[in-house]
C-alpha cells in the first residue's frame, strides 16, 4: 500500500519567502468586502441583543423574523458590492498599461 | 428501540386517514414518480459516461441549478419536518440561528468557493480529498476528508432512508411496508444516480428544491387563512408568545453568541464543507456564477425559513397538543389547514427533499471512497473507466449498509448525526490554508483537526469541562475555534508548503481571481 507523505521530504521554504501578495487579505478590495461581512454580522449581535428580545409585532410580524430578513438583504447587498468592486477592479486593470503607455 | 422512532417525521397513524383516501394520495405521488422518470431520462440522454460527467457534471453547472441543488441537498427531510418540529419547542431563535448562520457562509461560498473552483478546473480536482491532499502532500490529510466523508455520509443516508421509508409507507396507506419502502427509495436513488451521475443529481434536486420552495409557501398561505390573518397566528399563542418570538427562546438557551457562533459552525459544515456540498464548487460551470448561487442560497433559506418553517411550527405549536411529536408537526398541521390533495403533496415534498439528500450523500460518498481511498491509496495505477466502475460498485455497497444499518441499528442514528455533523467542520482549516492563507503547514493540517474532532467526541461525551457549550453538539464551537487556533499556531512554529506549491495553487488563484 503507498502511503505517501511527500511533505516529509520536500524542501520547504521560510515563511517570508512566500510572496506578500497571496496573503490572506492584502488586497484592499478583498479587506473592504471582508470588513463589510464582519460588520452585518456585529450589527447582527447587537441588534439579536437589543431588538431581538421583544415581543413586538411589526406589521403583523414578530420584531426578530424582520430581524433575520435584514440581514440577508444586507448579505446580498454585500456580495453584490463585492462583484461590482472585483469587476471594476478588473476594467481597472485592463486600462492601466494603456495608461502607462501614454506615459 | 422502535425502527422508526429515530426517524418519525410524519405520523404513522396518517396512513389510516389516508387510506380513505388512497386515490388521491397515489396520483399524487404517481405524478411525482412520472415527473422524477422524465428527469431522469433527460439526464440520461445528457450523460456522456465519462469519470468527469459523473461526479462533477463535467463542470458545467449553471447558477439556478447550482443553487436549488444545494438548497434541496441540505434541506432534507429534516429540514422539511425537523425544523417546524424545533420552532415548535424552542421558538423563533433556533431559525435565527440558521439564518445568521447563513450569512457566514453566503459570504464564504462566494470566498473559498471560487478558488476551490479555480483549483478543480485547472488541475482536474473531483473531491475533497484532491484538493487537500495534494496542497499538504499527505494521505493522513487525505484520509480525513474519507474519514469525514465516511462518517457524515453513512449517518445520513441511513437518517434519510428512515424517513423515506415511513413517508413511503404512509402515502401508500400503509399498503407498502416500511422495511420494503426503504428498500424501494435506496433501490431508485441508486439507479438513478449510478445512470445520470452528477448531471441527473442536480436536474430532480432543481426540480425538488423549487417544488420544496412552493410547498412551504403554499403552507404558509393556508396556514395564515386558517389563522385568520399573519398577525394572529403569533397573538394564538398567547401568554407564550414572548417565549416563542424572542431571544434566547423558551429554553432560554440561544442566547445572541449561541446564535451567532454555533449557527455559524453548523452551516459552515452543512453548506460548504460537507463533501456533496464541497463537490458542488467544483461543479459550477464558471468562477462568476459563485455570488449568484451564494445570493440565491441565503434568499431561498431565508424565505423558506423565516417565511415557512416559523409560520408552521408557531401555529402547530398553539393549534396541535403540547404532547405532539414535534417532528411530525408539519405533517399533522398539513393534514389539518390544507386540502387533502395539497396535503398528500406536502408529504410528496417531504419524500422529494429525502430523495435529493440521499442521492447527493450517496454520490459523494462513492465518490470520495474510490478516489480518495481506492485510488489513492490502495490501487494508485486505476485508470479512470476503472474507477468508474469501482465508484458504482461502492455506491451500491454504501446504499446496502445504509439499508442494514437503517434495519438493524436505527438507534444509533440520532446520536451519531449530532457529532458527525461536527466533524466536517474541522476541514475548515486545512481548506482556508490551502486556498487562503499559504503560512499553513502539513504539522498542522495533520493535527489540528485531529484534535478537533477528538474534542468534539469528548465534549459529546461530557468527559471534560467545556467552557462554551451549546445544544445539541455541546463542543462544536469549542472543538472549531481549538481547531483553528491550534492550526494557526502550529504553523507559525513550522515551515510552509515548498514554494512550488504555494505557486500552484494561491499563485494561480492570485492569477485568475
Amino acid at each position: 500500500m503507498p502511503w505517501r507523505e511527500t511533505w516529509r521530504h520536500q524542501e520547504r521554504p521560510d515563511a517570508d519567502q512566500i510572496p506578500e501578495e497571496y496573503g490572506l487579505l492584502v488586497d484592499r478590495s478583498n479587506s473592504i468586502v471582508f470588513g463589510y461581512f464582519t460588520g452585518v454580522i456585529g450589527l447582527a449581535y447587537v441588534l439579536l441583543a437589543t431588538v431581538g428580545t421583544r415581543p413586538t409585532l411589526v406589521a403583523g410580524v414578530p420584531v426578530l423574523q424582520w430581524l433575520l430578513v435584514a440581514i440577508a438583504v444586507l448579505i446580498v447587498f454585500g456580495l453584490y458590492l463585492a462583484v461590482h468592486r472585483q469587476q471594476s477592479d478588473t476594467t481597472s486593470m485592463d486600462v492601466a498599461p494603456m495608461g502607462e503607455e501614454a506615459e | 428501540m422502535d425502527p422508526i422512532a429515530s426517524a418519525q417525521i410524519v405520523p404513522p397513524d396518517l396512513s389510516t386517514a389516508i387510506s380513505t383516501r388512497l386515490p388521491t394520495a397515489l396520483t399524487a405521488l404517481g405524478v411525482y414518480i412520472l415527473v422524477f422518470l422524465a428527469i431522469t431520462y433527460v439526464s440520461r440522454r445528457d450523460y456522456d459516461s465519462s469519470l468527469g460527467d459523473y461526479v462533477v457534471a463535467s463542470r458545467g453547472l449553471g447558477w439556478l441549478v447550482a443553487s436549488l441543488t444545494l438548497v434541496a441537498t441540505v434541506l432534507s427531510g429534516v429540514g422539511m419536518a425537523g425544523f417546524p418540529g424545533t420552532v415548535y419547542s424552542v421558538g423563533i431563535p433556533f431559525i435565527a440561528l440558521i439564518i445568521i448562520g447563513y450569512a457566514v457562509t453566503a459570504p464564504a461560498i462566494w470566498y473559498f468557493g471560487r478558488r476551490m473552483w479555480v483549483l478543480g478546473e485547472a488541475y482536474g480536482f473531483n473531491t475533497p480529498g484532491d484538493l487537500l491532499g495534494e496542497y499538504y502532500g499527505s494521505d493522513t490529510v487525505r484520509l480525513y476528508t474519507v474519514i469525514a466523508s465516511v462518517a457524515f455520509n453513512t449517518t445520513y443516508v441511513v437518517a434519510q432512508l428512515l424517513a423515506g421509508g415511513i413517508v413511503l409507507t404512509v402515502l401508500t396507506g400503509g399498503l407498502i411496508p416500511f422495511d420494503l419502502s426503504m428498500v424501494i427509495v435506496a433501490c431508485v436513488v441508486t439507479l438513478h444516480v449510478s445512470g445520470t451521475g452528477m448531471k441527473g443529481i442536480a436536474y430532480l434536486d432543481t426540480f425538488n428544491g423549487a417544488l420544496i420552495t412552493v410547498l412551504i409557501g403554499v403552507f404558509a398561505f393556508f396556514i395564515m387563512m386558517s389563522a385568520g390573518g399573519v398577525p394572529e397566528i403569533f397573538t394564538s399563542l398567547g401568554t407564550d408568545q414572548a417565549a416563542y418570538t424572542t431571544v434566547p427562546g423558551v429554553a432560554g438557551v440561544f442566547s445572541p453568541e449561541v446564535i451567532i457562533l454555533f449557527g455559524i459552525f453548523v452551516t459552515l459544515g452543512n453548506s460548504l464543507l460537507a463533501p456533496a456540498a464541497w463537490v458542488r464548487m467544483y461543479a459550477l460551470d464558471s468562477e462568476k456564477s459563485f455570488a449568484r448561487v451564494a445570493g440565491t442560497i441565503i434568499t431561498v433559506f431565508t424565505l423558506i425559513y423565516v417565511f415557512g418553517t416559523i409560520i408552521i411550527g408557531l401555529y402547530g405549536r398553539s393549534t396541535l397538543p403540547s404532547t405532539v411529536n414535534p417532528d411530525t408537526v408539519s405533517s399533522l398541521l398539513a393534514f389539518e389547514v390544507m386540502p387533502f390533495t395539497l396535503a398528500a403533496l406536502f408529504l410528496v415534498g417531504i419524500l422529494a427533499a429525502v430523495i435529493s439528500t440521499t442521492d447527493s450523500y450517496t454520490h459523494v460518498m462513492a465518490a470520495t471512497i474510490s478516489r480518495d481511498f481506492i485510488r489513492a491509496i490502495i490501487v494508485p495505477d486505476l485508470d479512470e473507466t476503472t474507477e468508474l466502475k469501482v465508484n458504482k460498485a461502492v455506491m451500491a455497497l454504501t446504499m446496502l449498509v445504509g439499508l442494514g444499518g437503517a434495519l438493524f441499528y436505527p438507534g444509533l442514528i440520532t446520536p451519531l448525526a449530532l457529532i458527525v455533523g461536527g466533524v466536517a467542520v474541522q476541514l475548515l482549516s486545512p481548506l482556508i490554508g490551502a486556498v487562503a492563507w499559504p503560512r499553513a503547514s502539513t504539522e498542522a493540517a495533520i493535527i489540528a483537526p485531529a484534535i478537533g474532532t477528538v474534542l468534539l467526541a469528548v465534549f459529546q461525551l461530557q468527559l471534560i469541562p467545556n467552557p462554551f457549550p451549546t445544544p445539541m453538539v455541546p463542543g462544536l464551537v469549542t472543538a472549531s475555534i481549538a481547531n483553528l487556533l491550534l492550526f494557526v499556531g502550529i504553523s507559525y512554529l513550522t515551515k510552509p508548503q515548498p514554494l512550488s506549491t504555494i505557486e500552484q495553487y494561491h499563485g494561480l488563484i492570485h492569477d485568475r481571481l
